[in-house]
């Protein structure tokens, strides 16, 4: 039996229909409304240890889940606009994957509009199970602005060996200093997550996962969609893999996920968009991939896996080629894990040939076409700090090749610009849309030091001292980010304007 | 002349752990102490194996192999030792170790997927072909840079049909992805078949046919095709929506090309 919006109904129900009444009552001098009953869910609310958004559009969203016990498992979901009265005509079975992840696609959804759900389909949805969707390609959302938070390297939560000394309770720190910022600046909450690699220390297993994603940022992961890339964590080994293929993936302990899932638990975790499902140009893979929301457009590169091999380096190129050539969004934002100048914990001038070779690929093969095509920032984590670029370009060498005067956005004074105040930058300056602020974020569940050759000269700020991460906001003509440190203090932002 | 090694190796580590960093001190710590635990077990000696090779102290990466093979788990030994072999270029031997894991373990596609990358460095294209081919047989979702390698080996061992073919197969599965396509309309370019790399460029995305890029590759196989009307079609659209746009330094050069491509439509 459902339940139904009749006057002798249940108390949600009750409540639902008086505050329907109250809509009606207010044009006074029409005609009465005639309420048509409406049959709501009736199944039971269920709290899954594991509940988040994928593939948030326009026009559709992915809502998965995994509990503990198996046997309990809610199997459908139910969604509307009203939190009091999910209707059941929205009851949406989902489909079980391998590594048992339900998985409900919610479609035909409107824009830029907040949708309640409840897990297990009851009639009233968990006030924190709510999102909005996104806005129309090119649109801001009503409130006028995207927010997008960016955490790097954050699992340390799920390593004993990471999660000690200095460096306790980081993660969750790094975390919380983002809250404390949120509830001191008007609390306007995340419209979109993206996590840059080496998401669940050491080697990215299931349970790791849990641990240090779905347990540490719970209340984000219910209402915004998360947008991943890999690290190299992410592909076993102690952090250490130089495999080209996620089929070469090697857990710590147990078996791989089994075929015909990815050995790899972050792709069988995760429902990332191949064919352009929320816009973008289908990749066929969910190693990378792009999305647009409103106004703003994002790529998510593999420099973990792909760049090992100089064909899949080439795939992913030339689909970055192809994506790049295809987008128009206001702004471009692309993350990746191997950043591109760094002297943190890993030093963007060493190593070449080794783990960190993914480094020299992308600063050499995919910079350039980040430049030529517009992109404006870069994120990218491995590196256990922050350390963020001036406005560059055309430097894709060693750190002593780098020269301000030529790679560099120059300010007035003829110093190189910060990006602050009246040194603020210009996404279109005399030379065309070609220069890009890069930043390492990879400090949000440590802080391991700044190497002893640093900070590199690209960088106009560097911090290995301090865990946090990144918030950035944007509107049709300003985008600002900043580095939000574990007390929610600001450290260092930059402005764009267009 | 045991100690003075012992004393060079630990020497050598130290110098080998602090250019790591302390992370990989630890870890090699916490791996030392996972190994006295449990000293049965062969993954904190295949971990530390790894640890040991990203730091350069192969000989001590060997020698954990050489305890895991010792434990039992042979086909594990022979390929991480043929992956580190041919990290360090020593193909023929990397080629043996696979060979080895292979024979142990024929539905091994990591073995086949190493051994495909070593046959290649070597020269040998025929048999890196058939390696590709039992890793699509044993794992057709692999990344989509194998199925290209695996498609210009095909085209240049033979027929341009038959890479068409293969990429053709896997794209039934992907839809038209850039990553292949491109590729397959390269081929069709290359045997001078613009009628059906135009027809190929038309399988992409809306998104992709609404760029001005795509508009301009169009109408140069158009008229590479002999067909004017079509290639000042599209040079127009492609004009049109590049106005539109923001000057980036690709829109700057798009628009030379496009502008000599309508001297050469002039001049046909």
């Amino acid at each position: 039996m459902k339940y139904s919006l009749t006057l002798f109904g249940t108390l949600a129900v009750t409540t639902a229909l008086i505050s329907a009444c109250n809509d009606s009552s207010s044009s006074s001098g029409s005609p009465p409304v005639v309420q048509t009953p409406v049959e709501l869910c009736d199944g039971e609310a269920a709290s899954p240890e594991r509940l988040f958004l994928q593939q948030l559009s326009h026009d559709r969203v992915i809502i998965k889940w995994r509990s503990t016990n198996p046997l309990t498992e809610a199997s459908t979901i139910c969604f509307g606009t009203n939190p009091n009265a999910l209707p059941a005509s929205s009851e949406t079975a989902a489909t079980v994957t391998q590594t048992r992840h339900s998985e409900a696609v919610l479609t035909g959804l409107s824009p830029d509009t907040t949708y309640y759900y409840s897990v297990g389909g009851a009639p009233t949805a968990d006030p924190k199970h709510h999102f909005r969707t996104a806005p129309v390609k090119g649109a801001l959302p009503s409130d006028g602005n995207i927010r997008v938070w960016i955490v790097g390297d954050p699992g340390t939560s799920s390593s004993p060996v990471l999660d000690s000394g200095d460096n306790t309770d980081g993660q969750a720190r790094g975390r919380d200093g983002y809250r404390k910022w949120l509830e001191a600046n008007g609390g306007e909450p995340t419209d979109v997550f993206l996590m840059l690699g080496d998401n669940a220390y050491l080697d990215g297993t299931d349970a790791q996962h849990q641990t240090a994603v779905f347990e540490m940022y719970t209340d984000t992961l219910a209402t915004a969609s998360l947008w991943p890339t890999i690290g190299n964590h992410e592909m076993g080994s102690s952090g250490l893999s130089q495999a080209d293929s996620v089929a070469l993936y090697i857990p710590a302990t147990g078996l791989p996920d089994l075929l015909p899932d990815s050995p790899m638990p972050y792709l069988n975790i995760h429902s990332l968009p191949t064919n352009g499902e929320a816009g973008g140009v289908p990749s066929g893979t969910e190693q990378y991939y792009s999305f647009d929301y409103g106004n703003l457009h994002v790529i998510s590169l593999d420099s973990q896996v792909s760049v090992r091999n100089s064909a899949n380096l080439q795939a992913m190129k030339d689909w970055l080629l192809a994506d790049l050539q295809s987008n128009t969004s206001d702004w471009t934002i692309v993350i990746f894990h191997h950043p591109p100048y760094t002297k943190g914990s890993h030093d963007s001038d060493d190593a070449l040939g080794g783990v960190d070779q993914p480094i020299f690929d992308m600063r050499e093969q995919f910079n350039p076409l980040f430049e030529q095509y517009g992109v404006d920032l870069v994120y990218s984590g491995h590196s256990h700090s922050y350390e963020r670029s001036y406005y560059l370009k055309n430097h894709t060498g060693l750190s002593s090749s780098f020269d301000p005067q030529l790679h560099t956005e120059l300010a007035n004074d003829g110093e190189p610009a910060n990006g602050q105040g009246d040194e603020t930058y210009w996404q279109t300056t005399a030379t065309g849309d070609d220069k890009v602020v890069y930043t390492v974020a990879g400090n949000s569940g440590q802080a391991t030091g700044m190497n002893a050759a640093g900070p590199h000269p690209a960088n106009f700020y560097s911090t290995g001292s301090d865990i946090g991460s990144v918030v950035v906001d944007m509107d049709a003509s300003t985008l600002t980010a900043r580095f939000i440190d574990e007390h929610g203090d600001v450290l260092d932002h930059f402005i764009i304007r267009r | 002349m045991h100690i003075l090694r012992c004393t060079l190796l630990l020497t050598l580590l130290g110098i080998s752990l602090a250019q790591a960093g302390p992370s990989k001190e630890n870890l090699l710590g916490y791996l030392a102490e996972q190994i006295t635990r449990d000293p049965d077990s062969t993954t904190p000696y295949l971990r530390r194996a790894h640890t040991l090779a990203e730091i350069g102290m192969w000989d001590a990466a060997y020698s954990d192999l050489d305890q895991i093979d010792k434990l039992g788990d042979h086909t594990t030994a022979a390929l991480v030792r043929g992956d580190f072999l041919s990290r360090q270029g020593k193909l023929a031997a990397a080629r043996a170790e696979l060979d080895r894991a292979i024979r142990l373990q024929p539905n091994n596609l990591r073995a086949y997927l190493l051994r495909a990358e070593v046959l290649l460095a070597q020269g040998e294209k025929k048999k890196a072909l058939a390696d590709y081919r039992q890793l699509f047989r044993l794992q057709p979702e692999i990344e989509s840079g194998f199925y290209r390698e695996a498609a210009l080996l095909t085209e240049e061992i033979e027929s341009p049909q038959a890479a068409l073919t293969l990429l053709d197969q896997r794209m039934e599965t992907l839809g038209a992805i850039p990553q292949l396509q491109n590729l397959a309309i390269a081929i069709e370019q290359r045997r001078k078949n613009y009628q059906a790399a135009i027809a190929r460029l038309k399988t992409f995305s809306p998104l992709m046919q609404s760029s001005p890029f795509w508009h301009s590759q169009v109408a140069h196989l158009e008229l590479l095709n002999g067909n004017p009307t079509s290639t000042r079609h599209h040079l127009e659209i492609a004009e049109n929506l590049l106005s539109g746009r923001r000057q980036t330094q690709v829109s700057r050069q798009l628009q030379n090309e496009l502008l000599a491509l309508r001297e050469k439509l002039k001049a046909s």
